[in-house]
This record gives structure tokens, sequence and C-alpha cells, in this order.
């Protein structure tokens, strides 16, 4: 009998870096309209595992997005009551 | 000289004219301090992420300049002790800015002119400089644009 070890299934979707592959997508704290696609609905910053940003372009993006914060174009945490 | 972008929250509860007074007073700062003001531009009213000393809505403004690197601190120092203003940030842009830069910013307005009056007052001349006008016009225009991520962004210091 072959004991089939179970591999767990790896979801190998190619994620590429938005901005590496649109370079006229900036990132900017000014523009939290961008921002926006790059934290959850409660306002926290997606790890670029998931969003699948290059390790330069996340830096950039969650030094702007604590910017954004600083100055309230952005929240810090959205109090959504469930 | 270094080149900064201070863009700060004033109380939206102020008067049209105390929302000038504001304006001009930090302005005035700049210029007193041996800055100069490259772009200001009004925000308005916008909603906070979050309340700010119990205001829902703050009025926006960014004030781009470049002066020597006392200026943010003098500039900050004032903002921390205006009651009227409810937050600020400063990044530099910049690390060497220097008047050529300055007078570059500038130009395109000038520039533009120039060409419409060449095209008008000049047809036949093929003059040297004609050609080069609409390339370097091009450029400045991506020069406009200084938020746009530039890599080399530091954060200078953050009030409240
Ligand atoms: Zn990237």
């Amino acid at each position: 009998m072959v004991v089939r070890r179970r591999r767990r299934r790896v979801f190998h979707r190619r994620k590429i870096c938005r901005f590496c592959a649109d370079s006229s997508l900036k990132i900017d704290y000014k523009d939290p309209k961008t921002l926006r696609y790059f934290v959850t609905e409660r306002g926290k910053i997606i790890p670029r595992r998931i969003s699948g940003n290059c390790a330069k372009h996340q830096r950039q993006l969650s030094l702007a997005i604590k910017r954004a914060r600083h100055i309230a174009l952005m929240p810090y945490t959205t109090t959504t009551t469930f | 000289m270094r080149r900064y972008e201070t863009l700060f929250i004033v109380d939206p509860e102020l008067s049209d004219d105390g929302l000038k007074e504001v304006a001009e007073k930090f302005k005035d700062i700049i210029l007193a301090d041996k800055g100069h003001i490259i772009k200001y531009d009004e925000w308005g009213k916008r909603k906070l992420a979050y309340p700010v000393r119990k205001r829902e809505y703050g009025f926006y403004i960014l004030l781009d300049y470049c002066g020597p690197s006392d200026i943010v601190n003098e500039l900050e120092r004032n903002m921390r002790i205006d009651e009227r203003v409810l937050k600020y940030i400063t990044v530099k842009l910049s690390d060497s800015f220097d008047m050529e830069d300055l007078e570059k910013m500038k130009e395109p307005e000038k520039s533009a002119e120039a060409s419409t009056e060449n095209e008008g007052t000049v047809k036949s001349d093929e003059s040297e400089g004609v050609t080069a006008e609409p390339e370097s016009t091009e450029e400045t225009s991506e020069r406009d644009d200084p938020s746009t991520g530039e890599p080399g962004e530091e954060e200078v210091d953050s009030g409240q």
C-alpha cells in the first residue's frame, strides 16, 4: 500500500506588483483613492503576500498609508460595529 | 536649499477671512525665512477619516516651498502653537533645490507665452529657439507634479 502524502494545495496564482506593472500608478500619501485598494475594509494594510506587491513598492505604500493616516486622509481603523 | 511640502488642516469652522488669514500667516513665515513658495493649493473642506479635536471636517491646504532646512522647524513650530491648525505633515521633496530650479518651475508659463509670440510675430524666422520649446514644456509638466511618489521622499517631522 502506498501511503500518499496529501500535498497541501498551494495556490500559485502568479501575482504581479501593480506598481511595477503600471508605471503611471503612483504611490502618494495625498491620494487616498489609490491607497484604499491596499487596505482592508477595516483600514489595515494588506500584506504583500496577498496583494502581490514587490518589497520595494510595499515599503513605499505602507509609508504612504501611514502618512495618509496621520493627516486624516485615511482611517487608522474603521470602527464598524458588527 | 531644500524643497518641502506641508499639508495642513485648518479648522473648517473659521470664516473665509479667517481661513485666508491663517494661510497668509504661514506663507509669510516661509517668505520671512528666505523661502520661496512654489505652489499654494487649497484643497478645501473635506471629511476627516477620523475626528480631530471633535471636528468631523477639515480645511486642507498644501504648501509646496523651498528654503533653508530650518524653515520647517519654524513653520511647524508656528503650526503647533496655532489652535486653528488641527494637523500638519511635512515631507521633503528634494535635498538640493536652487534658484535655477525655481526659475525652471516658473518657466512653462513664460516659454508658452514666448512661443505664441514668436508664432505671431516672426513667422518666417526659423530661429533655433522655437523648435526646442515644445520639448521643454513636456519636461516641465512632469516636474510640475512633485508629489508623485518620489522614492527619495523623507518625512521630516509630523505634528500631533
Ligand atoms: Zn513593484
